[in-house]
């Protein structure tokens, strides 16, 4: 009875952040139009009610399910926005760009709509192998990165309308300068990595090699997350070394992200160790 | 000549197109099917795509030798570039560098300057002990007018840097040690049996096997109790095993790995027993495997000598087996010893019970039920580059934070002579990485030099 009143619970509180998230993307795209700074507040407004909704779903989710919701796509997508949506608020201390927000806005509503797709089903029982502390370290910590690697994106997409729209245009006028994105991508990819590195990559290891007895299996998700490590190692390595910057860089980063897509959806395609559901 | 090859090995000309042919070579492996017989490639892709395929070795991408080739050159860059690049670079990092002169000081990305009526030698003093506060490495000197301190971070970013690196190789490294001398496969044991130990005077046993299920049906966990034994049957380690929690012993690690139901062994059976003296509907006989029974109240006497779960016969040989692992036909051998009829055995099935039955044998058994013994899937491995792989995670996990967490700062304060005997003072900074903080940092150096001056209002 309480179990099937939690998942009434957290379903309605994760259908009023999908609203909330709705209704900030809406008022983002009014603010593009006619830039008044009370609709971007008012979108902000929308985010941080989202984000205790959204908060509310997922407590409400662990304890219907007696563990952190990171075992299915549907909580990790749900978790990867809720990580997209507190370094939306980080960002937007940092930066006071409402125009980044608003892209971040997009990506994380977006999310929310693939996450609305999928079966919502509580899976009280975890199979064997997810029954493991190493499942809230190293699913939270590579969601946290990939995150972070979704907001250098959100960058990287204003980047390139900057660099490409006529310098005349006035949406291109409004948003920041393209050196100022570059180093908010930079930022985003500098917190991203270390967490990726550690999380997905060190901290799945290590569970894999308790779990399977390897430490490294060329699983579709393992080979996906080492391809992300790659792109984003060339990043780095170019910038740091090179001294890349500006559309170069941005390609590189830009071409992370969507091999982190590919990795995110590829167990649901391509099987293997990682396809739990 | 060969520094210039050495040196263009390191570079990141090189580790950048080096690491997009490493992404495409893996994209390759997990967009095309690894590891399937050549016919299956040539059903799915046609004759032309299979072939290529094939020759490429793009069936088995992450052991083919091309593979393996980009994993050696990014050995040899990481190499090279640590002994060049990154030694050089943590050279120049622990060498305090002096400026010009004030001009070069305002040119840096962070820079402040206002007059001081202090003497260069107390401005001198005040700035070592701004940046030794801060643990700052500095060095300073003093010529008549004009005097300036240069200090740095210590030079934490370039040892994380070459951790980095360095963790790469022992990655590599552990990879080969484990492909060379390491051991990895799997075992099915069955309740209550051993198996040698490849390469150890040692012996595994599972004493018993657990699977747990929920009220629903769910596979809630499998455990099983394992034991190694020495040669002579002494037991040396145990442990009840389940995913995530495997047993160590001597380097071995034994993981759950699998489970199912034995094809040739079962827990317990129930048999029916026909015959002289018994009643008319039988006695039901419930017995493990190898063991016999006496029924009561007569001298005959039963015992199950085989089971298969899915029965087949060799026409030739007439050798029995099984023809696989599931109960489609499951089968026991059953002798029945009397002292009046002897000893007779024969197969007895459970899904067709008048096999084999003749009216006039004097004892009749049909296979009524049993209960399967199980075996557990276990993997056993014996990594000896387990070290190197675990000091890898270390360094690199260490040497990420330093070169994030820790930028190169070099900070100067300049001094030169300025009217009425005053001197202007120069706070100049300059960072590894575009960070904001640089300027916050040189902003509480600065107050921090203003103080110590006695120069609060100063600008």
């Amino acid at each position: 009875m309480t179990g099937e009143l939690n998942q009434g619970l957290e379903l309605t509180f994760f259908w009023w952040a999908f609203v909330a998230f709705s209704v900030s993307s809406l008022l983002y795209v009014v603010y593009f139009g006619v830039a008044k700074k009370a609709l971007a507040v008012g979108a902000s407004v929308g985010m941080g009610i989202g984000l205790v909704l959204h908060t509310l779903a997922m407590v409400t989710r662990a304890i219907e399910s007696h563990h952190l919701p990171l075992t299915n796509m549907f909580e990790y997508i749900s978790v990867f926005a809720w990580f997209a949506t507190c370094l939306y608020f980080v960002f937007m201390k940092i930066y006071k760009q409402h125009i980044l927000g608003a892209f971040i806005t997009y990506v994380v509503f977006m999310l929310m709509v693939a996450g609305s797709l999928l079966p919502k089903d509580v899976q009280t029982q975890l199979v064997p192998a997810l029954q493991s502390y190493w499942l809230q370290i190293h699913v939270s910590m590579a969601c946290f990165g990939e995150a972070a690697f979704l907001v250098a994106f959100a960058a990287n997409i204003m980047y390139f309308l900057k660099k490409w729209l006529p310098a005349s245009s006035k949406f291109a006028a409004r948003l920041p300068e393209a050196a100022a994105l570059d180093r908010i991508t930079y930022k985003a990819i500098s917190v991203g990595y270390p967490l990726f590195t550690v999380g997905a990559l060190f901290a799945g290891a290590i569970w894999a090699e308790q779990a399977w007895g390897t430490f490294w299996s060329w699983d579709p998700k393992e080979v996906g997350s080492i391809i992300v490590w790659f792109v984003y190692s060339a990043y780095l390595h170019a910038r740091f070394v090179k001294g890349w910057t500006g559309t170069r860089a941005a390609l590189l980063s830009a071409a992370g992200f969507i091999c982190t897509l590919l990795t995110f959806f590829a167990n649901l395609v391509l099987g293997g160790l990682h396809a739990y559901g | 000549m060969i520094k210039k090859i050495w040196n263009a090995v390191g570079s990141v000309q090189v580790v950048v197109p080096l690491l997009i042919a490493l992404t495409l070579a893996s994209l390759a492996g997990i967009i095309v099917p690894q590891g399937l017989e050549p016919e299956q490639y040539h059903r799915a892709m046609g004759a032309i795509r299979s072939s290529i395929v094939l020759r490429l070795g793009f069936d088995h991408v992450f052991s083919a030798w091309w593979f393996y080739g980009l994993l050696g050159v990014l050995a040899l860059n990481v190499v090279a570039c640590s002994a060049t690049r990154q030694l050089r670079s943590l050279r120049s990092a622990s060498a305090t560098r002096f400026l010009r002169s004030g001009k070069d000081a305002e040119s840096m990305k962070f820079s402040t300057s206002w007059t001081s009526v202090a003497t260069p030698d107390a401005i001198v003093r005040a700035g070592t002990s701004a940046m030794r506060k801060r643990l700052f490495a500095s060095a300073s000197r003093l010529d008549g007018g004009t005097a300036q301190v240069a200090a740095r971070t210590r030079s934490f970013k370039e040892i994380g840097s070459l951790l980095f690196h360095t963790s790469i190789l022992f990655f590599f490294v552990g990879g080969i040690v484990g492909m060379i001398s390491g051991v990895s496969y799997m075992l099915d044991l069955e309740e209550g049996v051993a198996q040698p130990i490849q390469g150890e005077a040692a012996l595994i046993r599972c004493d018993w096997f657990k699977l747990e299920q929920t009220q629903r049906g769910e596979i809630a966990d499998y455990k099983s109790k394992l034991v190694v034994l020495s040669a002579d049957s002494a037991p040396l380690a145990s442990k009840v095993i389940e995913v995530n929690h495997p047993l160590s012993w001597n380097g071995y690690h034994f993981y759950q790995s699998s489970y199912g139901e034995s094809a040739v062994r079962f827990g317990r059976a129930t048999i029916r027993v026909y015959g002289k003296g018994m009643d008319m509907g039988g006695t039901t006989v419930d017995l493990p495997m190898d063991s016999a029974v006496t029924i009561p109240g007569t001298a005959v006497t039963v015992a199950i000598t085989k089971f298969v779960c899915d029965f087949v016969i060799d026409v030739q040989s007439r050798e029995v087996t099984t023809r696989s692992s599931k109960p489609n036909n499951p089968a026991i051998q059953v002798r029945v010893s009397s002292s009046d009829t002897g000893v007779t055995e024969k197969w007895i099935f459970k899904n067709y019970p008048d096999v084999h039955q003749k009216d006039d044998d004097a004892y009749q058994v049909t296979f009524v039920n049993y209960l399967p013994c199980y075996y557990t899937g276990i993997k056993m491995s014996k990594n000896p580059g387990e070290p190197f792989i675990w000091l890898g995670f270390a360094c690199m996990t260490i040497g990420i934070m330093l070169v994030f967490y820790f930028p190169h700062r070099r900070f100067w304060v300049c001094v030169e002579p300025a009217a009425a005997g005053s001197s202007r003072i120069v706070l100049a900074g300059a960072s590894s990485q575009p960070q904001s903080s640089l300027h916050d940092e040189g902003e509480r150096i600065a107050a921090d030099l203003k103080h110590a001056l006695n120069e609060g209002a100063a600008s």
